[in-house]
């Protein structure tokens, strides 16, 4: 599948995240004349386990995230993010969690945003909220013609650097800036995968949790 | 309740059962030198191909404080195909009561779902430690089991899983594999069912049972009655009558 990136928005020192920088990156987009195609929705959750006694030690992860996209109604992702471990499944592997009743759900992000075409790029924008509340602003970039990730290296990088001159003609209050994802220690290919994307968006969640 | 079956004939305006989180089951065992004639016999019934089984299966039990009781999870690998697939399962306890006394066949949860290969590791990680394992060895057959109701037909899938259940005495190594009950196949027939519909699932599951009724006996899970005496003269017939060409 097309490689893509998730760039985060990092606010300037003392500047509070707001709706306007999602508003901001969107009109950018808009005046590039990249075409606006449809609201676009991806959900992240934090799980954490449920101890018979609260104050005794259990030999299990203090937390892991389940992701799941709306374009891949079929499919539900799993990251263990200290133990660099990604898993793909069915879509009801959750429901599976639940009867097991040894998890909860802890945090819930809501992606929701907006999604445009730019010639050979498809570039969505999210507002990453927890219930009412704003947590992060992120933008996800795809090169629909390719799939390896050291041959678009260069090319996304390039690209991202033509963002942030557009966007700074705005004088916005901030930028925007790559975590890099260690795909390797993730033991995943230079072959994109949804695995890959699974990975960038807990990472955004991460970042937008200590935030 | 009436009833009419008829082994997989798809009804037009039969509906296909609803499935939501349950399997109808039973079980029974047959000595291995009469699996072949099962095998006819299955073709026969169901018109298909028969499947072939190789599932290494790794059950996990969730660790000590972790969660309000003790689970299983069933991690399958599929050794079939040239690439493994994995699944895991999770089966519930079986419906008790006064209902679930009466049905022939076992009701209890069950839900499955593939996942990718770190799935092992994934799982150790949640707290889900490895218990014990097992290779599992033969072939499956699917057919279509008619149930009508108060004028409504359904149809169920009903899967039938002959296999040998094997003991890996040297932990992951499969090639140690040793059968478990030598001389012995395990037989499965089961169809995923849902809180609306098992009654008739059982009904499909009962009614399917009786053509395999000459060659072995199949109960709920547990409460399996041993060989069927019929067996052999059963399994003779078969065969006598699978190389004539004529299956009646």
């Amino acid at each position: 599948m097309p490689v893509k990136r998730l760039y985060f928005w990092q606010p300037n020192a003392g500047v509070p995240l707001t709706k306007q920088m999602f508003v901001l990156l969107c009109k950018c987009i808009e005046e590039a004349n990249a075409s606006r195609e449809s609201r676009v929705k991806a959900n992240v959750v934090q799980y954490r386990p449920i101890l018979k006694e609260e104050n005794q030690r259990v030999d299990c992860v203090r937390d892991f995230l389940g992701i799941s996209f709306e374009e891949q109604p079929d499919k539900h992702f799993f990251v263990i993010r200290a133990n660099r471990l990604v898993v793909e499944s069915d879509s009801n592997l959750p429901s599976i969690l639940e009867k097991l009743q040894s998890y909860r759900k802890a945090i819930a992000l809501a992606f929701e945003g907006v999604q445009y075409r730019f010639g050979d790029f498809q570039l969505k924008v999210f507002r990453v909220s927890q219930t009412e509340t704003l947590k992060a602003v992120v933008m996800e970039v795809e090169y629909l013609p390719l799939s390896s990730l050291e041959k678009t290296r260069v090319l996304m990088d390039e690209f991202l650097e033509l963002w942030q001159e557009m966007i700074s003609l705005k004088s916005p209050p901030g930028h925007l800036f790559n975590i890099d994802p260690n795909f390797g220690e993730y033991r995943l290919s230079d072959e994109y995968s949804w695995q890959h994307t699974a990975v960038l968006y807990s990472n955004a969640m991460a970042q937008a949790m200590s935030n | 309740m009436a009833s009419k079956a008829e082994a997989n004939v798809p009804k037009v305006d039969a509906k296909l059962a609803k499935v939501e989180g349950k399997e109808c089951i039973v079980e029974g065992v047959i000595e291995t030198q009469h699996v072949k004639a099962l095998e006819v016999l299955l073709q026969g019934i169901s018109g298909n191909q028969k499947k072939k089984v190789k599932v290494h299966e790794i059950v996990l039990k969730n660790v000590r404080n972790l969660g309000k009781s003790v689970q299983e999870l069933r991690l399958r690998c599929s050794l079939e195909e040239p690439q493994p697939s994995w699944t895991v399962t999770h089966i519930g306890g079986g419906m008790r009561g006064a209902t679930a006394e009466k049905i022939p066949a076992l009701v209890r949860n069950r839900e499955d779902s593939k996942v990718s290969n770190r799935a092992l590791g994934f799982f150790n990680k949640l707290g889900y430690k490895f218990d014990h394992e097992l290779l599992r060895v033969g072939f499956t057959f699917k057919a279509i089991q008619n149930v009508t109701t108060e004028a409504v037909e359904t149809d169920f899938e009903i899967t039938t899983s002959v296999t040998s259940i094997h003991k890996i005495p040297k932990i992951f190594e499969i090639d140690t594999a040793e059968p478990l009950t030598p001389g012995l196949h395990l037989v499965e027939v089961s169809t995923p069912t849902s809180a609306e519909n098992f009654l008739e699932a059982a009904t499909a599951i009962s009614t399917f049972s009786e053509f395999l009724a000459p060659l072995l006996h199949l109960s709920k899970p547990g409460d399996i009655t041993g060989l069927s005496s019929t067996a052999s003269a059963a399994a003779t017939s078969i065969m006598s009558r699978g190389s004539s060409g004529k299956l009646g």
